[in-house]
């Protein structure tokens, strides 16, 4: 681990724009957003109001185009992306369980750079105490599915960079003259504000709630009926990934696919209109089942590292944590 | 990168013969060969209109063939292609059914036949592994009945055909209700495997009539219908339970489905 000024932090970003194109929380228009850079000065350490699923998983990609006779499938590039929280992190981690078979998800995944922000505050709505808390340690719960390349925190206007990886190692050593050794009284001073953060982040207790979420719990059709059916939740979301496909044809053929929402009442339709999830309620059951129980159950982990951004998201003021906590209580 | 796993890119093939069952319901043979599982699923494209998960109608090694309904806006593209037209195919993707001899009961329901007659062609080409096999086919009318010229070289292949319709049309001396009412016609034991396919409200009827014969749940094997869109387990589309129905299933055994509210068939 290496300690440095705010030029620590523009070094790291100035030595990997030399390979790839950074993503990072900069200001655009008055608010943070997490997007490429133009200069290493722009980032910033607020959290950015979008996850970092976009950015390996586009919100809209072609699958493949049919032109002259032949096929065309993209090969994507993956980034360099710093400022991600670790809830988030986790939540890309999950995306690769699932789609690390997607030739391009794969493709930007293996070609991406991982710098994860640890939280030295607490965060207003994520309720990550339960799933990891607040830095990516070496026994972090999703440790078996990967690790970032490096890990910075900030505390009292210094930046403290670790690698994880080894390609974070050798980004590290090129940082060498922007930083020094971190004290053992520095690193104490770390510790315990990470400590007093994951105790604050200890908002609702989601270890065990595999057992509780049943399929005739009153919960599903309470929240139902307050959901509007948008499906921000499902997009802010950094660990949801379904998805729908389908072709356009302007001149040539093209395959798209699409972020999709199980919230919405097409998600489930089949032909001649029958639907398995015709009511409201039926759908909220899914959502919650799929991320607390089904996924859980089939992979060992929630659907869900407690960022909160769906919670942030919905415009009826559905809670998560308040979901959770109902299927607690009853 | 060259990645293996995943491709999103059908192979395209053309269509070598249409056949029109009825109305609105067609068979296309394709030129390319399928080795897939009786049960299996391909993804059929439209070229620019979109991709739909079809059974798989032909047997084993034969050219593809599947049949559909004209009901949504890719199968009224696909009704509407002709011989020579190009067709795109991904797949087979999926479990079908397990053919692993002794008695076999097939039932289907409406267009819940042809991978049932998938089936009925891994069986048939082994005859000798299976002892009785009877098929009980319900459909609305007579002449929406699938691949009636057929029954006949299936019969001629000591294979019984029960057949039933709920409302009769001229001429029809068979039957009249629903396809458990053929249960009083059963020829199998109730040790036998059996493999369902139709309308899960169907499918329901079939699981609950066959239980309170006898038969083992582990033995009975339905084939979910739901929109898979990726066929690869990946879209979300077709989540039942923890399952996805294009890569745990279509075909499930009872016992599994009976423990998954969502399933529609208890």
């Amino acid at each position: 681990m290496i300690v440095g000024g705010r030029e620590l932090l523009d070094g790291l970003v100035k030595v990997l724009m030399e390979r790839w194109t950074v993503v990072a929380p900069r200001e655009v228009e008055g608010n943070v957003v997490l997007a490429p850079l133009e200069d290493a000065g722009e980032i910033v350490l607020d959290r950015p109001l979008n996850s970092p699923k976009e950015y390996l998983l586009p919100q809209e990609e072609i699958l493949f185009e049919y032109r002259d006779g032949g096929f065309k499938a993209p090969e994507p590039r993956g980034y360099a992306i710093l400022g991600i929280r670790p809830c988030e992190f986790r939540a890309l981690l999950m995306l690769k369980s699932v789609m690390g078979e997607d030739p391009l998800f794969l493709s930007r995944w293996n070609s991406s750079f991982f710098a994860v922000q640890a939280c030295t505050e607490p965060c207003p709505s994520g309720f990550c105490g339960d799933l990891g808390g607040p830095e990516f340690s070496g026994i972090d719960p999703y440790r078996p599915l990967g690790a970032p390349d490096l890990q910075y925190y900030t505390l009292d206007g210094r930046v403290f960079v670790d690698a994880l990886t080894e390609r974070g190692k050798e980004v590290l050593g090129a940082l060498r003259d922007l930083g020094e050794g971190a004290t053992e009284e520095e690193l104490e001073r770390l510790r315990m504000r990470i400590s007093e953060v994951w105790e604050d982040m200890k908002r609702v207790r989601v270890v065990g709630i595999e057992e509780r979420a049943r399929w005739d719990h009153p919960a599903y059709s309470y929240f139902a009926e307050r959901c509007i059916q948008c499906g921000a939740c499902n997009f802010e979301c950094p660990s949801c990934f379904c998805f729908d496909i389908r072709d356009e044809d302007e001149g040539a053929w093209v395959r798209v696919r699409e972020w999709d929402s199980c919230l919405l009442e097409g998600f489930s339709k089949m032909a001649l209109g029958a639907n398995p999830r015709k009511r409201e309620e039926d759908r909220m059951r899914q959502r919650i089942l799929h991320k607390f129980k089904y996924f859980k159950e089939t992979t060992g982990f929630y659907m869900c590292t407690g960022c909160g951004r769906c919670l942030e998201a919905c415009p009826s003021g559905i809670d998560l944590r308040e979901v959770i906590s109902w299927l607690w209580r009853e | 990168m060259a990645v293996e796993g995943v491709s999103w890119v059908p192979r395209l093939t053309r269509v070598l013969e249409r056949v029109q069952h009825t109305a609105d319901t067609v068979s296309l043979k394709l030129d390319l060969s399928l080795n897939h599982q009786p049960g299996q699923f391909v993804q059929v494209s439209v070229p620019g209109v979109g991709e739909i998960p079809l059974s798989v109608a032909s047997f084993p090694g034969d050219r593809l063939m599947i049949t559909f309904r004209r009901v949504g806006r890719v199968t009224a593209a696909l009704y509407g292609l002709g011989v020579g037209d190009s067709i795109g195919v991904r797949g087979p993707f999926g479990r079908g059914f397990p053919l692993e001899g002794g008695d076999v009961l097939l039932v289907a329901g409406g267009m819940g036949l042809p991978p049932i007659r998938s089936a009925l062609g891994s069986i048939l080409r082994e005859r000798d592994r299976f002892g009785t096999v009877q098929l009980l086919y319900g459909a609305r009318r007579p002449s929406l009945l699938l691949y009636r010229e057929e029954y006949d070289a299936w019969r001629r292949g000591d294979v019984v055909v029960s057949l039933i319709v709920d409302e009769a049309e001229d001429g029809w001396r068979g039957r009249v209700g629903v396809v458990t009412e053929l249960f009083d016609e059963l020829e199998v034991g109730s040790d036998a495997t059996v493999l369902v396919c139709g309308p899960e409200i169907m499918m329901k009827f079939v699981g609950r009539g066959l239980l309170k014969m006898g038969f083992d749940p582990k033995r009975i094997y339905m084939s979910m219908e739901r929109h898979m869109k990726c066929g690869v387990g990946l879209c979300g589309h077709c989540n039942i339970g923890p399952y996805y129905v294009c890569r745990d299933g279509p075909v499930f055994d009872f016992e599994t489905l009976r423990n998954i509210p969502e399933s529609g068939v208890i």
